[in-house]
């Protein structure tokens, strides 16, 4: 079976993607798959379950030489075995799919002793109808925050290189860190709709310090407005396109060059969309999308500073759908907070970022039976 | 008067001016020192200039030469005085060359040079201002500027700062002046966003900033609701709606987020309803929800400046925050927000003069404007103008156009009163009119009714000048025209007090040169006190100890008795000139007064004698010299220093220090006691500072100050309702006071409890934890 042109709707906009992947390579040791949890987000669903696999492996086993030793005969024998062995499987798709999926989950769940899924993200709430109908699990919701630290937690635990910093213009983009053996404290920034913003501490500890309404939602919503643009996807390839000092006011704008004695450069914004206040002229969706790109990570980028200054931590993580793969906010994100910082906090980003709902959703669900969470983890993602 | 329109870019304006400019632009004859603030839309110009007043002044006459029953004691003459006054104007750009070709009309005296410039228009229009006023454009550092000139307003007047409650009785609550500034965070919010922390006179530093200000709201507006002016877009985000723009907790989680402490009204995403809903948003909504966001962001960036810095004072300026509620309430609720309460969002009276102010004391460096105190001359500002659009919307538009703010400069420096046991938590007005609307209610009734008196009175105190009614008539209606604003924007001055009413109408009349009106009536009440003196300390000393020291304190709350400030008395003394001393002690409240602590205060007496007594004396006449003196030379014999502290210039019949120092001789002249104690330097006279019937205790004279340091002072004595009801009923001092009056007023004395002459007697120990500073 292979799920293709799997043309869903989602709002009044018709998919521009399709699947051609079949399924059975995505959903990978459904037959014996249990613990599920699902993290249904604005516009992503990851689901996450536990899976056993069949190995061959190949064992050796020593001769018995106390009986007779004779010359040729090799050391040990070889012999290929079966063995079974535990395994996460990660899958991330687009919501618009959920219902195939769901379908498709059901079709090859043979091992059917999972009464209840995990679910957290804010569709868990939407969908619950759905999933329940479909796969006959009842979805237990769990707290959105807790489950985003708990795979955060575990990912920086368990993956070496998870982390990165992002260097647009370096060689390599991507400069990944050195797992720290203890990974905390540490802030995490998660830019979805808004940003939170949390402080972890300890495994089971952390605080929810600060937050802004000027997130993800507010660049996607001011952006639609002001370029009738409604996908994020599109409205960030504009603004990588555009010209922010069309649209802002600089400090030369103002001064005729930089302010000197208040140590502010001439290129500096002095206020984001500061030309479109006085002047009549038309502004490109280009450029207003770009301007409303760096006013955005710049205001995040400084509160994170802060944050993390106010609370003396210098490893801070970007995550949620703002940054999630986008190199655009991830170099403006980087930028704002070398400005803020003067180099001190590097902004950090995860390879697993997206899945960090749903890993830890599949972490409160296991803890529930066994404790799991001890394992060191071999992590299949599939993508 | 000159009718003026102008055309600001392209949209033409609304409004004219029908003030005549000479109203506005006063004193240029001898203006100097120019300074120019131009900034987006408003000009602000500064300059210093001298007025030149009438003054009453005493003389004492040559007495060795033959004395003649019938003379007075002292001979009054007017005569004029030149004082220092800053005059701060502000105007909308469109009218900035029409106020440069009046200006340069009317600048007679030309030694000025050079007219200091700051604030983003100063690079723009530096060719028209250099070409009209033939002035060369000194362009001088903006933030510099903005931090001078908040110092400046904040040390020089009181009530410049205040928190803004908008659902609150009175939307403005105007705060003490600490009585040191430093440290403080100042937000600029202009086009950006700047950070400014303040920790000196000439230290500052700007810790951070934001791209996202006024020019954001303004500009992203715009865009969105194709409104192009910042107050048409405040007017539309105040009618509209944010919830339907923006996505709130709920919107995503069906209610709170309780684990994380999130209620379901909170913002979760500004505009994240726009990013995935198609329909159409009303400009009103975009509007408040762009509002919103901003003033939340910044509200989150100050609180985290202020706590990283350890700074809780936090002052808000700018083009976005001035006097537009709408922005000062979102501020005001973000700040709430983010800090819990621990932070209060405070905002300034003057906050759009600053820059102006701030290049004007660069310009003026030389004349060392920071050495003196500086008072606002209410007579001469415009006031704080109302917040809401519906309220009063003729002042509005008017004070929309120009903007005024006089400030004179004081002869002395002013300061805190070394006795108090907090100077940070002292208020020295009783009641704070801006709240209290049943008593704003009557004292402005009250002084409007007790108006005519006033004209009255001024007029006869110049009956050799003719003109001097016309003069009354101006000042009839311009202090009319105060009270009238001030009941509809109590605010305008700070908080109100009975204080600030009193010192209005005295300002005005300085304003229109009656600069004493009870000269000749204090000189006649003088003149009659004084021939019962010796009569008086005569019978007391006849008298057994304990018999003496109530008839002393009688004495002095009979003394009190006449006063002319109070209506209820006015009106006795002026259709009954005989009312004498002994009429007025039978007029008193029998004991037990309204608050009676005599018994401790004798109590007190019987141990041992205090160091030095402060006395703020009140009334001439019968008053200081039947009351006062004989319990003052009490005291003396008991051998206490003492110091009588009384107006540096005229308010109502209040003795002023000029006329207290003839007094003093005459009586000296008549009693050895005082005598002695004058010669011994045990009798000081000093002044106070002040020239208000009231007495604030965080302005006085620096010399006073200091008198009362050196002498050790262990008991403050306030007398009269100005001074000990009216202010400091509740000041809380570091050493012994009493604080007496006689209730000249039945809305009053009913309010306390009692009834019209009720007798106020209020003795007051420190607690011993407190200590004596």
């Amino acid at each position: 079976m292979a799920l293709s042109g799997g043309a869903a709707d989602r709002g009044s906009h018709s998919m521009d993607k399709s699947i051609t992947l079949p399924p059975d390579e995505i959903f990978r040791n459904l037959e014996n798959a249990k613990r599920f949890a699902i993290d249904i987000g604005g516009s992503l669903t990851k689901l996450a379950y536990y899976s056993t696999v069949q190995h061959k492996v190949a064992k050796v086993r020593s001769f018995d030489h106390s009986a007779k030793e004779t010359d040729g005969d090799p050391l040990y024998e070889i012999s290929v075995q079966e063995e079974i062995t535990a395994r996460l499987h990660f899958i991330k798709f687009e919501n618009a799919y959920i219902e195939t999926c769901l379908d498709f989950i059901k079709d090859h769940l043979v091992n059917t002793e999972t009464k209840v899924i995990k679910a957290t993200g804010g569709g868990a709430y939407k969908f619950k109808d759905l999933i329940e109908k479909k796969l006959k699990l009842k979805v237990d919701k769990e707290d959105e925050m807790t489950c985003l630290i708990k795979g955060c937690n575990f990912v920086l635990k368990n993956i070496p290189h998870e982390a990165f910093v992002y260097a647009k213009h370096a060689d390599s983009e991507f400069r990944f860190q050195n797992t720290h053996p203890d990974i905390f404290p540490y802030l995490l920034i998660n830019i979805g709709s808004g940003v939170s913003i949390v402080k972890v501490e300890a495994e089971d500890k952390f605080e929810r310090i600060g937050g802004s309404s000027i997130g993800g939602g507010t660049f996607w919503g001011l952006g639609a407005l002001l370029t009738k643009t409604k996908r994020f996807d599109e409205l960030l390839q504009l603004a990588s396109k555009g010209q922010h000092t069309n649209v802002d006011m600089l400090v030369k704008d103002i001064y005729g060059g930089a302010y000197g004695s208040l140590g502010l450069t001439g290129d500096l914004i002095a206020s984001s969309f500061g030309k479109s206040a006085t002047t009549d002229k038309e502004f490109s969706k280009e450029d207003m999308a770009k301007s409303l790109l760096h006013m955005i990570s710049n205001d995040i980028g400084q509160l994170a500073c802060l944050y993390a200054k106010l609370h003396n931590l210098t490893r801070v993580y970007f995550g949620g759908f703002f940054i999630r793969g986008h190199p655009v906010t991830m170099h403006t994100i980087t930028y704002s907070i070398n400005f803020f910082t003067k180099g001190e906090v590097q902004a950090l980003f995860l390879r697993h970022e997206g899945y960090l709902g749903a890993i830890g959703a599949f972490l409160k669900g296991a803890e529930e039976d066994s404790n799991l969470t001890c394992w060191r983890w071999t992590v299949w993602i599939g993508s | 008067t000159l009718e003026w329109a102008a055309d600001r870019g392209s949209h033409s304006m609304d409004k004219s001016i029908t003030l005549p400019p000479d109203e506005i632009f006063r004193n240029l004859e001898n203006a100097k020192r120019f300074a120019i603030d131009i900034g987006g839309s408003l000009t602000k110009l500064a300059y210093y200039s001298t007025v030149q007043h009438k003054v009453a002044k005493v003389r004492s006459f040559d007495h060795s030469a033959k004395e003649t029953d019938g003379d007075p004691l002292y001979e009054i003459s007017v005569q004029e005085e030149i004082t220092a006054r800053l005059h701060f104007i502000k105007f909308e750009n469109a009218y900035i060359e029409t106020c440069l070709d009046f200006i340069k009309d009317h600048l007679v005296n030309t030694e000025t040079k050079v007219i200091k410039a700051t604030g983003g228009g100063a690079y723009k229009f530096k060719d028209l201002i250099e070409k009209k006023l033939k002035l060369k454009v000194d362009k001088e550092d903006e933030m510099t500027c903005l931090i001078k000139g908040c110092n400046f307003v904040l040390k020089n007047i009181p009530h410049e700062a205040f928190v803004y409650a908008k659902h609150a009785d009175s939307e403005f609550r105007f705060q003490n002046t600490h009585p040191d500034i430093f440290p403080y965070l100042l937000i600029n919010i202009g086009s950006g966003v700047s950070i400014v922390k303040v920790e000196a006179e000439d230290k500052f530093e700007r810790i951070g900033g934001s791209s996202i200000g006024g020019g954001t709201f303004w500009g992203l507006g715009a865009l969105l609701t194709k409104t192009k002016r910042f107050d048409e877009l405040l007017q539309l985000a105040s009618k509209g709606q944010h919830t339907n723009v923006d996505m709130l907790v709920k919107d995503i989680y069906g209610g709170a987020y309780g684990s994380l402490g999130l209620t379901g009204d909170l913002i979760a995403s500004s505009f994240g309803k726009s990013a995935t809903t198609d329909k159409e948003f009303s400009k009103e909504d975009m509007a408040k929800s762009l509002l919103h966001m901003i003033s939340n962001d910044i509200g989150q960036l100050a609180c985290l400046y202020a706590k990283l810095h350890n700074l809780t004072r936090v002052y808000f300026g700018g083009f976005f925050i001035r006097g537009h509620p709408v922005t000062m309430h979102t501020i005001t609720y973000s700040i709430n927000f983010f800090t819990k309460g621990e932070v209060q969002a405070l905002f300034l009276r003057h906050e759009g003069y600053l820059g102006a102010i701030g290049a004007f004391l660069k310009g003026a460096e030389e004349d060392n404007p920071n050495q003196y105190s500086w008072e606002e001359n209410y007579a001469g500002s415009s006031g704080l103008m109302s917040a809401s659009p519906e309220l009063n919307p003729v002042q509005r538009a008017r004070s929309g156009t120009f903007d005024m703010l006089e400030m004179d400069r004081l002869d002395r420096q002013l300061v805190n009163l070394p006795l108090l046991q907090d100077p940070t938590s002292y208020i020295p007005d009783t009641v704070d009119l801006t709240e209290d609307a049943l008593a704003r209610e009557y004292w402005l009734y009250c002084f409007e009714d007790a108006l005519d008196g006033v004209v009255k009175r001024a007029i006869a105190s110049q009956k050799d000048q003719p003109e001097a009614v016309e003069r009354a008539e101006k000042f009839r209606q311009k202090y009319r025209h105060k009270v009238q604003t001030l009941r509809h924007q109590p605010f305008a001055y700070g908080s109100l007090t009975v204080r600030s009413l009193l010192d209005t109408r005295e300002h005005c009349l300085n304003e229109f040169n009656f600069p004493d009106p009870y000269s000749k009536i204090k000189q006649k009440e003088n003149d009659m006190a004084l021939k019962y003196y010796l009569k008086v300390v005569k019978s007391v000393e006849e008298l057994s100890w304990e018999q003496r020291q109530f008839t002393l304190v009688k004495g002095l709350l009979a003394g009190n008795v006449f006063d002319w400030g109070a209506k209820a008395v006015s009106d006795v003394l002026e259709s009954d000139p005989e009312f004498g001393f002994e009429q007025a002690k039978q007029q008193l409240q029998e004991r037990p007064w309204l608050v009676d602590a005599y018994n401790q205060w004798i109590e007190r007496l019987k141990g041992p004698p205090h160091k030095c007594a402060l006395f703020f004396v009140d009334n001439s006449g019968i008053d200081i010299i039947l009351g006062v003196f004989p319990f003052i030379r009490e005291l003396l014999v008991r051998g206490t220093e003492v110091v009588l502290a009384s107006n540096s210039g005229p308010a109502l019949n209040d003795v002023t220090n000029s006329e207290l120092q003839i007094l003093t001789e005459r009586i000296a002249a008549m009693d050895p006691v005082i005598h002695a104690a004058l010669k011994e330097d045990r009798l000081a006279l000093v002044q106070n500072g002040s020239s208000s019937p009231c007495l604030d205790l965080s302005r006085l004279d620096k010399v006073l100050a200091t008198v009362v340091r050196e002498r050790g002072t262990d008991l403050v004595i306030i007398e009269g309702m100005g001074r000990a009801i009216h202010t400091n009923y509740y000041a809380m001092l570091s050493c012994e006071s009493l604080k007496l009056a006689v209730i000249k007023n039945s809305w009053l004395a009913e309010r306390l409890g009692g009834k019209i002459f009720s007798v106020v007697f209020k003795y007051e120990v420190p607690s011993k934890a407190q200590g004596q500073h």
